[in-house]
């Protein structure tokens, strides 16, 4: 499925440096505000505040971390003049485009889990609760995947593939898909909820994040499955028929 | 001979912009120079030739396929890319096997020690490239391209940052490699180097192929251009006036001690040179052709 030796340059390049570390931070970011939300509060009220923040507050700070990474892979090559090295190798387009995003979403995944651990060390050591914090990995693996599987592709086309995912992000997935209901299915933060959701009681106020969509891990694991192979297909496709440089 | 690489009406525009225009033609092994002002549409050639970029009309074909539809064609074939970038923070080491890695070659570490060697890398193959000289980026970039041996090797100024020894030892290499039967294409404006190096040359101008063929038939080509000769004298402007109006002259002009005396017919100015700086009793220091260069080859394709 994948070539093992791009996959394994590609995740290098992303890990490399001090971006891993400042996206860690970002997506550390709800878990962390969880944390000093909950601090000096009754258990049950702590662990309903982990919730709210984590389904409200990770939709922007992980959705940017996942995008970042995902627009990162293909678009430092391409930018830095390097993606010849890569590209004039004997590896198929779809084995190409797909070893791209299986970097991608090990990198953002290995953020993912850090920003995640955050929270849930801290609500493990404030609340005593270990398992608490665990259904959240789910969504925060899910983001990971689902925004991959969208900003690799757009990273190798587009030179402000960020700046796009940020609109993205804070236009399509917090307002329009807020305000017309039909299109809350396409949100990839809803899919992620919905997996969670799925897994654990979420009290109200977290499961208005969700909106209309209805909580499954089997459905979301599917639209999952699905944006990963449009995403891959669409880089196959660009690879083939347009200028690599 | 059979071709390896073969273009046929080959063009590439961007928007309104013509990059390459109508281009036909075919490398065997050796060593083949594409030399070209900038902006000639060299870089666009060998990247359209490699398959980085897509032709906007004509085929390609390297190794008997379109690169493009057939990206096994890539275990045979390697590209230096103009730009400097590497990656900064690998050793030149990892850089060269990671090529290698990616092109899935048999043998790897001793591929790896081979192409390291062949470019005198060995002493500083663990430093970061961060830490290279622009010559020796250049010299890694090599190495990883060579490792493998690859029958098609397309070099896109391989020569820029390389000092006069790491120059002269790649211009070694390169004929090596063609002599072994690689196809070797090289692009560069060092027209001195691409003559030392190339058996053959094509000329680019405007994107279009303004020439190909050896030095020496590329000028022989061109009986209806005047041809230069240098000359230094004694008394240079004494002797200058005098070739004015002597027969079979076309100019003189006089460019500090040296007189550059255009011709169309060599035979009678070298009769006549002689003779006329005879007469006046000015001494002969220097007769040499100087158009028998690949630079002022290049300079009456470009029309300068």
């Amino acid at each position: 499925m994948i070539d093992f030796a791009l996959t394994r340059h590609i995740f290098r390049q992303l890990t490399r440096g001090k971006r891993i570390w400042g996206l860690s931070l970002l997506s550390a970011i709800a878990g962390l505000s969880a944390w000093i939300a909950g601090t000096g509060r009754r258990a049950a009220d702590a662990a309903e505040n982990y919730h709210v923040i984590v389904t409200n507050a990770a939709g922007a700070t992980l959705s940017i971390a996942m995008l970042v990474m995902g627009a990162a892979a293909l678009r430092d090559e391409r930018d830095g003049g390097t993606l010849s090295y890569l590209y004039l190798k004997p590896i198929a387009r779809w084995r190409f485009a797909s070893s791209a995003w299986a970097a991608s979403v090990l990198a953002a995944g290995l953020a993912a889990t850090v920003g995640w651990a955050v929270g849930w060390v801290a609500m493990g050591l404030t609340l005593g609760s270990w398992t608490l914090a665990l259904p959240a990995l789910a969504a925060y693996l899910a983001a990971a995947v689902g925004y991959t599987a969208i900003f690799v592709p757009v990273g190798y086309l587009v030179s402000r593939a960020v700046l796009i995912g940020l609109a993205y992000v804070f236009i399509w997935e917090a307002i329009i898909t807020r305000l017309v209901a039909g299109l809350g299915a396409t949100s990839i933060w809803r899919t992620a909820l919905s997996i969670y959701a799925d897994l654990t009681v979420l009290p109200e106020d977290a499961l208005e994040a969700l909106g209309t969509v209805t909580p499954s891990v089997i459905v979301g694991v599917v639209k999952l499955v699905v944006t990963v192979l449009l995403g891959t297909a669409v880089l196959t496709w660009t690879l083939k028929r347009r200028d690599a440089l | 001979m059979t071709a390896t690489v073969e273009t046929i009406g080959l063009s590439k525009w961007f928007g309104q912009k013509v990059a390459v225009s109508e281009v036909s033609l075919s490398f065997e092994p050796g060593v083949t120079g594409l030399l070209g002002p900038n902006g000639a549409g060299k870089t666009t050639l060998i990247r359209l030739l490699t398959g980085l970029q897509r032709p906007s009309q004509g085929t390609v074909k390297l190794l008997g396929v379109d690169p493009r539809q057939d990206h096994r064609v890539y275990r045979r074939v390697s590209m230096v890319p103009e730009d400097e970038a590497v990656y900064p923070r690998l050793t030149a080491r990892e850089f060269v096997r990671l090529s290698a890695d990616l092109a899935r070659l048999p043998d790897r570490g001793r591929q790896v020690e081979e192409a390291i060697a062949t470019v005198e890398l060995i002493d500083d193959q663990d430093r970061t490239l961060q830490g290279f000289s622009k010559g020796m980026r250049q010299r890694a970039k090599v190495a990883a391209a060579i490792v493998g041996k690859p029958e098609v090797l397309i070099l896109d100024e391989p020569l820029n940052g390389a000092d006069p020894v790491q120059r002269a030892h790649l211009i070694d290499l390169f004929r090596r490699l063609g002599n072994e039967g690689h196809t070797v294409i090289v692009s560069s404006h060092v027209l001195f180097e691409v003559e030392r190096m190339a058996g053959r040359v094509i000329a680019m101008v405007d994107g279009r192929l303004a020439a190909e063929g050896t030095v020496a038939t590329l000028r022989a080509a061109m009986t209806d251009k005047p041809r230069l000769v240098r000359v230094k004298a004694d008394e240079p402007r004494k002797l200058a006036s005098l070739l004015l109006a002597a027969d079979g002259i076309d100019g003189v002009r006089l460019d500090g001690t040296v007189i550059e005396v255009s011709t169309s017919d060599p035979t009678r100015l070298a009769h006549a040179l002689p003779l006329t700086a005879r007469a006046a009793g000015i001494r002969l220091r220097e007769v040499r052709p100087a158009d028998e260069s690949l630079e002022s080859v290049f300079r009456y394709l470009v029309g300068r």
